[in-house]
């Protein structure tokens, strides 16, 4: 292509196809002389710079007409003369109207355009799609967004464990660099230590190594006080305070022989004697620091009592409480971005290895309710969770808003895509919204973040005189999407059939549509709150959205209400289960009933957990010798080995799963995330295609699907994917 | 009210100077901590043309991802479909929205040695633009120009914002990390004015469109102080009333002395700095928006 159409993109710059409007067009025909002075003069002023005419603007009122324009605006449009005379070809002057006295002059034209094209084509190359290699999606975001949840709550941060992500040095150094910064901005009545404390716990979650400098703050360059705070926390609220400055007086001490050191600069900036002032000023601030966070976390745990009333308060200035509106909006994850088509990581890849672990469990559980109710009560978010989404979705039902939000579904392919899911993008009520922002943010560590359960719009089942067991037969048939369809006739119908609601999340899981899955099981878990399938269930989910803390909080349940190995279980309820003690409780367990295949199939999630692969292996292995005809445990068999990076086992183990039950897109899906795993796109874009024809809902697996396509260069079909064009997809893929 | 939801956090949003119902948005994940950055194009017409009842979508004309954040974005004032974009990795990048994303950037500018976290377009002088990076300076450059023609150095830490006079053609001013507002003539050499604008550090600024000696910086103190640029030894007013960092304030183009702002306390301001009780209406994330007769805001205590 000739470095002219290159520049000008002919005409493609200016969709009007006066290419003069386009300014590289116009920097080529001065440069290039190819345009005759004659002709672009003959072109300006009009053209040469691209003025909004009056019908661009359609309907629109006229810049001329902005109030106070007529005073304020008019001698400013000159201008255009002056960017007529640039475009006439002398780029010199108006350069040259910039240089400041004393510097030299800019090179010519003549330099300047070498100068251009060496510039033009060094970086030419790299014009191309961008590198599009974000660090894996979800537990980077929760982790962040509980940093940021913190920062503003006033609390400590408390990082969750998280697995390696495989983060490389230049993500690091970002997080690093802006972590710090951004922090600043948001907790700036906190003292600078504490910012620095709060960064860096969030660097060592991560394993980014915080020593590194790090661009210091104008209002309390300490870069090296980590230690000095961990140091002086403790003993802050006590004891004296020379002890902590002397610390720090030692620290600078050190410091200044860094040749190119912080202090150097501070100096600068505060004169000889800043520091000692600028500390005073930290001293009191820190003196100030138990106190504020305690007021912080009184306030915190007001605000959660207050949310449990929320559904029934409507009352704008309790809803307007600032502090409030901070927690109950971090804590329902608003801020987080979901899943896009960013390439997925090892946290996504791992979603579809346990999520139908249901299946298996027959038995009934009653008689431990009372317990587990007393339980419940304690868990305020929780409680407060699913108070607020039955009560929206009992006076929505009523209303019929199931209706208003169909009608809201959006349109746009591309919208849906980010969306995350089959919410409409707005709607007049804040409720609403606020749901959509519940749904479609990234899964937290609240159970306050899963969202109420969608309805289909339109629903044949709806009236059919047994719902129930129509359901059933469909989904044993395997036709998941009509079953989902039936289930769904049967909850409206009977609200608190936990069966119902149970089997409805199991057609979801199967069916790869997570969201909808963990929406349903909440609502069995409702219903019924000691149900073992149900608990093992979250359980299950908990740990493909990689949530230990909930994780073992259900798996625990699940053990406390087993009528064989309640006995195990210390009977007290215990909100935050230690992952070891659990294991050691089901190894005990294995070891009274070796023949319980159940027991080996939990131990296997637990182990995938803690991230041993192997044992969690050895356990699946184990609880297949018992169950070799259940299809979901080979799929977790799979999504194990997937893990562990045997993904050409794991292919194996996900036939298995597929010759005993075809119709399970699950293990569709993740098929072709284990030949994707293996640099096989071609072979992973075909599954994919088999996963989302038998169930178009399944948005991950569409996203799955449009990065094999762009990663095996069929940046062709990226459009059929986009529009979800199934029937140019399967007779372009076919399996 | 019609509402888009970004594929992840946004950063910045600007009207297009030539078609009103064009949105040009920057968002970055993660908050812009880390992650892929989007540069988006939303069409505000297909959404009016919607119907009634539900408010539909703002359509998305163009998405144009980038491999590092996004911190801020604007429209070209010479060409209806160039636009600039502040990149994380230290790139300023013009995307032209009327070729596809295979074909953008159209220019990719590579100068900043850190995080570029603020970009204006010289409203008068159509050709010229400024970037702010936390590299501590500020570039000024012409889409023509393959290199910046001018660096200003002067701040001793982060520049967030920068901003062009509405008025004159070589005028504009800059808002840092190092607690100073800087006003800049591009034709001399260093600042004209140094303005220790706050006791924390100044995140935001722009200035009036009507009266161009009027200044208002937003910063991590929670206030926003408007300032005239001829007496600028004590601010004409200081507006409280945010809970957090006032993330970035802006002049209305149509009604002298109103400003909008908003803030780490997910709530938007509107003010008019001229009146004593200046908070005129705020909203928040619930899309409730307050308006506040006089001497009500709870929050001005």
């Amino acid at each position: 292509m000739a470095m002219r159409h290159l520049i000008t993109g002919q005409g493609n710059c200016a969709p009007d196809g006066a290419s003069s409007s386009n300014p590289f067009g116009n920097l080529a025909n001065a440069i290039l002389g190819q345009s005759s002075k004659a002709q672009s003069i003959k072109e300006l002023p009009g053209s040469a710079v691209n003025v909004p005419t009056t019908s661009e603007l359609g309907t629109a009122v006229p810049l001329s007409t902005i109030p106070g324009s007529e005073n304020e605006f008019k001698q400013d449009q000159l201008p255009h003369a002056w960017g007529a005379d640039f475009i006439r070809g002398s780029p010199h002057d108006w350069v040259e109207s910039f240089r400041p006295p004393g510097l030299p002059e800019f090179a010519g034209p003549d330099a300047q355009f070498k100068e251009f094209e060496q510039i033009f084509n060094n970086t030419g190359p790299t014009f191309g799609p961008p590198v599009l290699d974000g660090p894996p999606q979800r537990v980077l975001s929760g982790v962040l967004h509980s940093f940021l949840a913190s920062g503003r709550a006033g609390v400590p941060f408390q990082p969750v464990p998280v697995p390696a992500l495989g983060l490389s040095e230049s993500d690091k150094q970002c997080i690093r660099d802006r972590s710090c910064i951004m922090a600043r901005h948001i907790l700036a009545d906190q003292p600078e230590e504490y910012i620095q404390a709060q960064v860096n716990t969030l660097l060592h979650s991560l394993d980014i190594d915080s020593n590194y400098r790090m661009k210091g703050p104008m209002h309390g360059p300490y870069p090296e006080m980590e230690e000095y705070w961990n140091q002086s926390q403790s003993t802050m609220r006590s004891a004296p305070m020379h002890n902590a400055a002397d610390k720090w007086i030692t620290e600078f001490g050190k410091q200044n022989n860094n040749p190119e050191d912080w202090a150097h600069s501070f100096e600068q900036q505060y004169g000889p004697n800043g520091w000692a002032s600028e500390f005073e000023q930290h001293q009191s601030q820190m003196a100030m620091t138990g106190g504020v966070n305690m007021a912080n976390l009184a306030a915190m745990e007001q605000s959660r009592m207050l949310a449990q009333t929320l559904a029934s308060n409507n009352d704008p200035k309790f809803q307007n409480s600032k502090f409030f509106q901070f927690v109950s909006k971090m804590s329902r994850g608003e801020l987080i971005i979901e899943d896009n088509q960013v390439k997925q990581g090892s946290a996504s890849q791992s979603s579809g290895w346990a999520d139908e672990f249901q299946t298996q469990y027959n038995a009934n559980a009653n008689s431990w309710a009372d317990q587990f109710v007393h339980e419940e009560m304690s868990q305020g978010a929780d409680k407060w969770a699913s108070e607020f989404s039955s009560e929206y979705n009992q006076s929505g039902l009523k209303e019929n808003w199931i209706d208003e939000f169909s009608k809201l579904h959006v349109d746009d392919e591309w919208a849906e895509e980010f969306s995350g899911g089959a919410f409409g993008e707005s709607s007049a009520d804040p409720w609403v919204d606020e749901f959509q922002n519940q749904l479609s943010s990234s899964k937290q560590n609240s159970g306050a973040s899963r969202g109420v359960y969608v309805f289909s719009d339109m629903n044949p089942y709806v009236g059919h005189p047994n719902p129930m067991q129509e359901g059933q037969e469909l989904f044993r048939k395997g036709l998941l999407s009509e079953a989902v369809l039936a289930l769904e006739a049967e909850v409206l119908k009977n609200p608190d059939n936990v069966e119902g609601w149970r089997l409805l999340g199991i057609t979801h899981a199967e069916n790869d549509d997570d969201q909808q899955a963990i929406a349903a099981m909440m609502r069995a878990q409702e219903a019924d709150p000691t149900n073992l399938e149900v608990l093992l269930a979250l359980g299950v989910s908990h740990t493909n959205e990689l949530e230990q803390g909930e994780a073992l909080r259900y798996l625990h349940r699940w053990l406390q209400n087993h009528p064989k190995y309640g006995g195990i279980a210390p009977p007290q309820p215990t909100d935050s289960p230690y992952g070891p003690d659990v294991i050691r409780l089901f190894n005990e367990a294995a070891q009274m009933s070796p023949e319980d295949a159940d027991v080996h199939i939990v131990l296997g999630v637990l182990y995938n957990l803690s991230r041993e692969y192997d044992k969690a292996i050895a356990s699946f292995k184990t609880a297949l010798q018992l169950k070799p005809q259940d299809y979901s445990l080979w799929n977790k068999l799979g999504a194990t080995q997937a893990n562990s990076i045997q993904s050409a086992d794991a292919i194996l183990a996900y036939q298995q799963a597929l010759d005993l039950k075809p119709n399970y897109v699950r293990a569709w899906a993740n098929m072709g995330i284990s030949y994707a795993n293996q640099g096989l796109y071609e072979d992973s874009i075909r599954y994919y295609v088999r996963a989302v024809s038998m169930n178009p809902k399944a948005d991950n697996a569409w996203q799955y699907l449009r990065i094999s396509l762009s990663n095996a260069s069929r940046a062709d079909m990226i459009a059929a994917c986009d529009s979800r064009n199934l029937d140019v997809l399967q007779k372009e893929f076919p399996l | 009210m019609p509402a888009f939801k970004a594929p992840a956090p946004g950063f910045s949003v600007r009207f297009s100077p030539f078609h009103e119902q064009r949105l040009l948005v920057a968002a970055s994940q993660h908050f812009g901590l880390v992650g892929n950055g989007h540069l988006l194009v939303l069409d505000l017409s297909a959404a009016a043309a919607g119907g009634l009842g539900a408010a539909p979508a703002p359509a998305p004309l163009f998405a144009f991802p980038t491999s590092d954040a996004l911190f801020d974005c604007a429209w070209s004032e010479s060409h209806e479909s160039l636009c600039a974009a502040a990149s994380g990795d230290g790139s300023v990048r013009l995307f032209d929205v009327a070729l596809p994303p295979a074909q953008n950037p159209v220019r990719l500018l590579r100068e900043h040695a850190r995080e570029v976290h603020g970009i204006d377009w010289n409203p008068v002088r159509r050709d010229a633009f400024l970037s702010a990076s936390w590299d501590d300076t500020l570039k000024l450059w012409s889409p023509d120009r393959p290199a910046s023609v001018r660096t200003f150095r002067g701040h001793d830490y982060c520049v967030y914002a920068a901003a062009w006079s509405a008025r004159h053609p070589d005028v504009f001013a800059s808002a840092s990390g190092d607690r100073t507002a800087r006003v800049w003539d591009v034709r001399e050499p260093a600042p004209t004015l140094v303005i220790p604008a706050h006791d924390h550090e100044v995140l935001s600024l722009d200035w009036d469109k009507y009266d161009p000696s009027i200044l208002a910086t937003g910063s991590v103190d929670k206030s926003i102080r408007v300032w005239d640029v001829r007496s600028p030894r004590a601010p004409l007013t200081q507006l409280a009333g945010h809970g957090y960092a006032v993330k970035r304030v802006r002049f209305s183009p149509h009604r002298q002395g109103m400003i909008m702002s908003c803030s780490y306390d997910m709530t938007v301001c509107m003010w008019d700095y001229r009146k004593e009780d200046a908070l005129l209406a705020s909203t928040g994330w619930d899309e409730m928006i307050y308006v506040w007769p006089f001497g009500s805001d709870p929050r001005a205590m």
